[in-house]
């Protein structure tokens, strides 16, 4: 099991943020990355989802800042073959952050 | 002077507890015990007996059943349901046996007589003779034991019976009323019991007493919090699998350095009449103490304040679905307990549309940063 920098993690936990919001007007984007089989599928979602944000922010008011994605590609590169224990992690906050929108008063 | 009476180890799990068990039961009637491989003491008195059996059969009214309160508030005492040491209604082996019949029993193995006889014990190979009917093994003897109906045991030629020296029985049978972490999940009808896997008898009667201190009695578990309901009624709250169990466990009590090894015997019943269905056996190796001990030391109660306060819910209708939300307090729980993020992950994956909710960000960030970081820092 990779043990991460601390500002590693706080790459992955931002990028969870951004997915999350993300999730809870598109779901299927966060399906589709729990699904990826290798580190260039989840690189392609990873853009997939950068897509989705930038004209998520020019449709609304409230943009979405996407380097957090940006970051977590490049960590993706540097953790080739550890790819789904990023993958793993970006997850848990994705749905974390999905919850807390959508159950939070 | 008289020599000692002696019983080897079993280097068994469920022997080996039953042992430990006695040892505890003989102190209680003040007999001084030698723990060294074994169990050593001197023969017992008359009024030793006599008071043994006594505390046996008061283990037995209250291990057994639990108070059960019916809807209309009148309470009745029931069997704790699922265990394997009833049939038709009636408690079988040694438990069920009267009382004279259970002093002679502990009269005839806690002496210096030589114990003889023709047949030879199926569990330890010594000699007996069967005086007392307890010799047939069944689950309650043993759990792991199979069954006496000859068509579900496999070839049927095959010899489908096991039979046991009294000590072994008498052993075997105590050991259902020993002080195990349990909790049972009404739900899917099973019960999950914990058994620390020691070595050193004298380790495992360390590990044991500590355990004994801080259990309570209670309906389905005895590792639990209670709480006070909206309407006033006292009710419990327990956690609903074996892992989820031995967090539980080490969130009243920080047993870490004593034992990383445990077995967990799963019984399951049936619905309509509360009897043993099938039981089997699962070994949880801990792979990294430190590791859960250092998540122990940052979030102190990662059970009660971070996975039981979790529940799944669909993301179309709001509802709660709470077969989803047991299951992803287990892959919770296991993924902790054996150090396998992947497992944990799983919990946070949307199935059956469903989502995870519940988690406080005070609970989740210094967890995995705990986990994942290199520093640990939160």
């Amino acid at each position: 099991m990779v043990q991460f920098e601390q500002d590693e993690m706080e790459i992955m936990r931002k990028s969870g943020q951004v997915v999350g919001k993300i999730a809870n007007n598109y779901i299927s984007d966060l399906y589709q990355l729990d699904r990826i089989r290798s580190a260039e599928e989840l690189i392609k979602q990873l853009k997939n989802i950068s897509l989705r944000a930038i004209s998520m922010g020019k449709k609304s008011d409230d943009s979405i800042y996407t380097e957090p994605l940006a970051n977590l590609m490049d960590l993706v590169n540097r953790y080739k073959s550890n790819f789904d224990e990023i993958k793993d992690i970006v997850i848990v906050y994705s749905t974390f952050y999905l919850g807390a929108i959508r159950y939070s008063k | 002077m008289s020599s000692k009476i002696k019983i080897e180890q079993y280097y068994d799990w469920w022997f080996d507890n039953a042992l430990e068990f006695l040892g505890h039961l003989l102190e209680e009637v003040d007999i001084d015990v030698e723990w060294n491989r074994g169990i050593a003491f001197d023969s017992l008195e008359e009024d030793q007996i006599a008071q043994l059996v006594d505390n046996i059969e008061k283990l037995i009214k209250f291990k057994l059943t639990y108070l059960k309160i019916k809807k209309d508030g009148t309470q009745e005492k029931a069997n704790r349901a699922y265990l394997p040491t009833m049939h038709k209604g009636k408690y079988v082996n040694f438990l069920g046996k009267e009382t004279k019949t259970k002093q002679d029993i502990c009269d005839y193995l806690f002496s210096q007589e030589e114990k003889t006889g023709t047949k030879i014990c199926d569990i330890c190979s010594d000699n007996y003779s069967d005086d007392y009917d307890i010799s047939q093994v069944s689950q309650t003897i043993y759990p792991m034991s199979i069954g006496s109906l000859k068509s579900q045991c496999g070839i049927r030629k095959m010899e489908p019976e096991y039979h046991s020296c009294s000590k072994c029985a008498f052993l075997g049978s105590i050991e259902w009323l020993d002080d195990n972490p349990f909790t049972c999940d009404n739900d899917n009808l099973t019960n999950y019991i914990l058994f620390p896997k020691v070595d050193d008898i004298k380790e495992l009667h360390k590990l044991k007493d500590m355990i004994r201190e801080s259990l309570k009695q209670g309906r389905n578990s005895n590792i639990m919090e209670l709480f006070t309901g909206k309407k006033g009624g006292v009710y419990e709250r327990h956690a609903k699998d074996e892992y989820s169990l031995l967090l539980s466990l080490f969130e009243q009590m920080r047993i870490f350095e004593y034992s990383d090894n445990w077995a967990c015997l799963k019984i399951k019943g049936t619905g309509a009449t509360y009897q043993t269905k099938y039981s089997y056996l699962e070994e949880i190796k801990i792979p990294n103490i430190q590791s859960l001990e250092k998540i122990f030391n940052v979030l102190q109660k990662p059970y009660s304040n971070l996975i039981e306060k979790s529940f799944t819910k669909s993301l179309n209708s709001d509802a709660i679905d709470n077969n989803l939300s047991r299951e992803n307090k287990y892959l919770m729980s296991k993924g902790i307990v054996m150090n396998d993020f992947k497992t944990f992950s799983k919990a946070f994956q949307i199935r059956q549309n469903c989502i995870l909710a519940g988690i406080q960000k005070e609970m989740l960030y210094p967890l995995i940063n705990q986990w994942r970081c290199k520093d640990g820092a939160v």
